[in-house]
């Protein structure tokens, strides 16, 4: 495990702010959001550019060339072109100074493990407490520890089973051809919940669901990514996908995040 | 000084003014006389890299070059090493004598030399110093000139000065400018129309670790000359040191009906920064095989030309690279037709490890006046791991409108099914993987016919592999 390396004094940095810095030979970018630090791998996962000259918006990051936008405090990437998340890093505050401590990669000679829903594409991160690290033989005035949150980076397959949860799962599921995902793209018409008799805790989900035309050739790709995505709860027995063509799908069903990922304004 | 002007912010270095003088004066006294058209080009050169500044990614050819982490101001000239400082060895230079040095036909029209199993001559140096220059006498006498540039610049500027620094163009960028003006411990070869060596020609420029190495390297083969030319690099500080710096350049010239066999060997350690431009004149019905081999360097930046200046010349450019670790080397290629009936033919084939970055971005460009050219150019890459990355940017630009010019590029994985079925007939995974791999380099190695340099990359890729994930 790397150590943490002083990269900034807390002065340097405004709140909201962002700073190229180097942590052993690699190229991270540094945030200052709401009181607390935040550290990413500065590559944009789609062509490898560097992020940090990008518009920094609450926790987002957006990559200058492409528009893809990045989680500062997970590095997970939410929006195209970017499927990857970029790696983020463990930041803490002391005396005034900010360090950064790489976290592992890409473990060079053996397989990569992926966590989160890898089939399509997205892997969420999941950015650890830093309770670790906390020396306990510092005053407490002088040692300021930055949770990294990891409320955005839950994966929804860990959420209460509810239509909702159901809702963020779709959400996994993309038209392979458009690249935004089904819900956005408005093709969702109703999830059902009923608990499952003889299964108690568990319950089956019913999801109405149309195509962009009704001879979709992506169909039957579209409907097992769909059961397979919410089957992943383990709360969920059965997943029924009714296929609806009434009323017709219009492209004023998308969301205006589909619009904006299609580039329609 | 109250007056504002718009200026690009100039990157700093110990290239500076001073180090120019000290590198002229010395010059001055290791030869009878320093040429004025010598010292001319050094100082435009300069005069060009005091008004730029590091290439910027909205330069095409840097976009996907990431050089934040490049220190210009930690660069400058080295002063010589200690005598006895030990040479890093070089894959080619422990390869020739031992291996077995036949070189198969190429470009079967036409009789073959035989590559004898000896060098005919070969250049060391080291940190940007010569330390070792041989030539085999009876090719010396036969008008064959071999050497560092300083000696035989002086004393054969009708040879050399219309194609020093003028085959590149040194002002172009940073990198460019900055080897026009400093370049050290060059190596020159002229052989003379109609003579046909058969040995091989090495030149070993190597560093030692935080080391710089400027080498230029001038070729130029008379009309219907042959030679087979090696060059390579070694040496340098391993990634998380200061590494080295190498900025060097490569011009060749092959005269008319003349053939080249042309082979870069880039095997520097992994911490060295490698910025190389290097360009190919062919003439009428002459025939260039160049050969790229990279392993090394913890970033490399290359432009190769080649440009096909008279009716019917043909070149072959292959490459070999391997990239591991957190390595990234960019090739921007370029085939410039500019005479009809030419032809070229590019096979760039990579395979990546670990978190490297391979990116190739190749260029065909056809002259209105080149009609009946025929161009190719592929480029291959194999991921052997996820988190390696591959870009492959082919592309034309033709202005003739009775030419055949094809370009290709494919990007993969191992086939998990090909290691598995491997496995059943009792090989390891490590095994299949570099069997896979080994037979991923077939094409470019059946095209590269010097069999000891072949060899030498097929050895080094090999010991590279670790396994495939």
């Amino acid at each position: 495990m790397a150590d943490f390396v002083r990269v900034a004094a807390v002065s340097e940095l405004p709140d909201p702010g962002k700073l190229f810095v180097e942590v052993d030979d690699e190229m991270v970018a540094l945030f200052h959001v709401e009181g607390s630090f935040y550290a990413i791998d500065d590559v944009c996962t789609h062509d490898s550019g560097p992020l940090v000259d990008g518009e920094l918006n609450g926790f987002k990051i957006a990559c200058p060339r492409h528009g893809a936008k990045f989680d500062i405090r997970t590095g997970s990437a939410l929006t195209m072109p970017a499927v990857r998340s970029t790696r983020a890093h463990d930041v803490k505050v002391e005396n005034g100074s900010v360090w950064v401590r790489l976290r592992a990669v890409g473990v060079f000679d053996g397989p990569i493990s992926h966590a989160g829903a890898g089939a399509h594409g997205f892997e969420v991160t999941r950015s650890k407490m830093l309770t670790d690290v906390a020396d306990s033989s510092m005053p407490t005035a002088a040692l300021q520890t930055v949770a990294v949150s990891a409320a955005d980076s839950v994966p929804a397959s860990s959420l209460v089973l509810c239509e909702d949860a159901v809702r963020e799962m779709l959400k996994e599921v993309k038209d392979p051809e458009l690249f935004v995902n089904i819900v956005d793209l408005g093709l969702i018409y109703g999830v059902t919940l009923s608990p499952t008799l003889d299964a108690p805790g568990k319950q089956q989900v019913v999801i109405a669901m149309t195509m962009t035309s009704p001879a979709c050739p992506a169909g039957p790709q579209l409907i097992a990514d769909t059961k397979r995505a919410v089957g992943a709860h383990g709360d969920v027995s059965a997943v029924e996908v009714r296929i609806v063509m009434d009323p017709p799908w219009t492209p004023d069903r998308m969301t205006d995040a589909a619009r904006d990922q299609l580039g329609i304004f | 000084m109250s007056t504002a002007t718009a200026r690009v912010p100039t990157a700093s270095s110990l290239f500076d003014r001073e180090s120019l003088e000290q590198l002229l004066f010395a010059s001055k006294s290791a030869t009878d006389s320093l040429p004025t058209w010598v010292e001319e080009r050094r100082r435009t050169a300069f005069e060009r890299l005091q008004s730029l500044g590091m290439p910027g990614r909205q330069d095409e050819n840097w976009m996907r070059t990431d050089l934040r982490l490049f220190k210009s101001q930690a660069w400058g000239p080295r002063p010589a090493t200690a005598v006895n400082a030990l040479l890093p060895e070089g894959l080619l230079a422990t390869a020739i004598p031992a291996g077995d040095t036949t070189a198969e036909p190429f470009f079967e029209e036409t009789p073959q030399a035989v590559v004898a199993p000896t060098l005919a001559g070969r250049m060391l140096s080291l940190d940007g110093h010569v330390r070792q220059v041989s030539l085999d006498p009876t090719l010396a006498q036969q008008g064959v000139l071999f050497g560092s540039a300083e000696q035989l610049l002086a004393d054969h500027p009708e040879i050399f000065e219309p194609h020093w620094f003028s085959v590149i163009d040194s002002s172009v960028d940073w990198f460019a400018a900055l080897h026009a003006a400093f370049h050290t411990a060059s190596a020159v070869l002229y052989v003379p129309a109609g003579l046909r060596i058969a040995a091989p020609l090495h030149v070993l420029s190597a560093i030692s670790p935080g080391g710089v190495d400027t080498s230029h390297v001038l070729v130029v083969l008379g009309a219907d000359a042959e030679a087979t030319v090696f060059t390579e690099t070694a040496g340098g500080g391993s990634v998380g040191s200061l590494g080295g710096f190498h900025c060097g350049g490569t011009e060749i010239v092959v005269g008319p009906r003349a053939l080249l066999r042309m082979v870069n060997l880039q095997n520097w350690n992994t911490g060295v920064w490698h910025f190389a431009r290097q360009k190919a004149v062919v003439h009428e019905d002459a025939r260039l095989q160049w050969t790229l081999g990279a392993l090394g360097s913890r970033l490399s930046q290359v432009a190769q030309d080649v440009a096909l200046v008279g009716r019917g010349a043909h070149a072959q450019v292959n490459g070999v690279m391997f990239t591991e670790g957190r390595q990234q080397l960019v090739y921007n290629t370029l085939q410039h037709h500019e005479a009809p009936e030419c032809r070229s033919d590019l096979l760039y084939k990579g395979a990546l490890q670990d978190r490297s970055r391979l990116v190739w971005r190749g260029m065909i460009k056809v002259d209105k006046c080149a009609q009946k050219t025929d161009g190719y150019q592929r480029n291959d890459t194999l991921m052997l791991s996820r988190e390696a990355r591959a870009d492959s940017i082919p592309g034309l630009e033709i202005e003739a409108d009775d030419v055949r010019c094809t370009h290709g590029a494919t990007s993969g994985r191992v086939d998990d099914e090909q290691i598995f079925y491997a496995q059943s007939r009792g090989l390891s995974a490590d095994e299949a993987a570099r069997l896979v791999v080994a037979g991923f380099f077939q094409q470019v190695f059946d095209r590269i016919t010097i069999v000891p340099v072949r060899e030498a990359l097929a050895r080094a890729i090999s010991s590279r592999i670790r396994r495939v994930s």
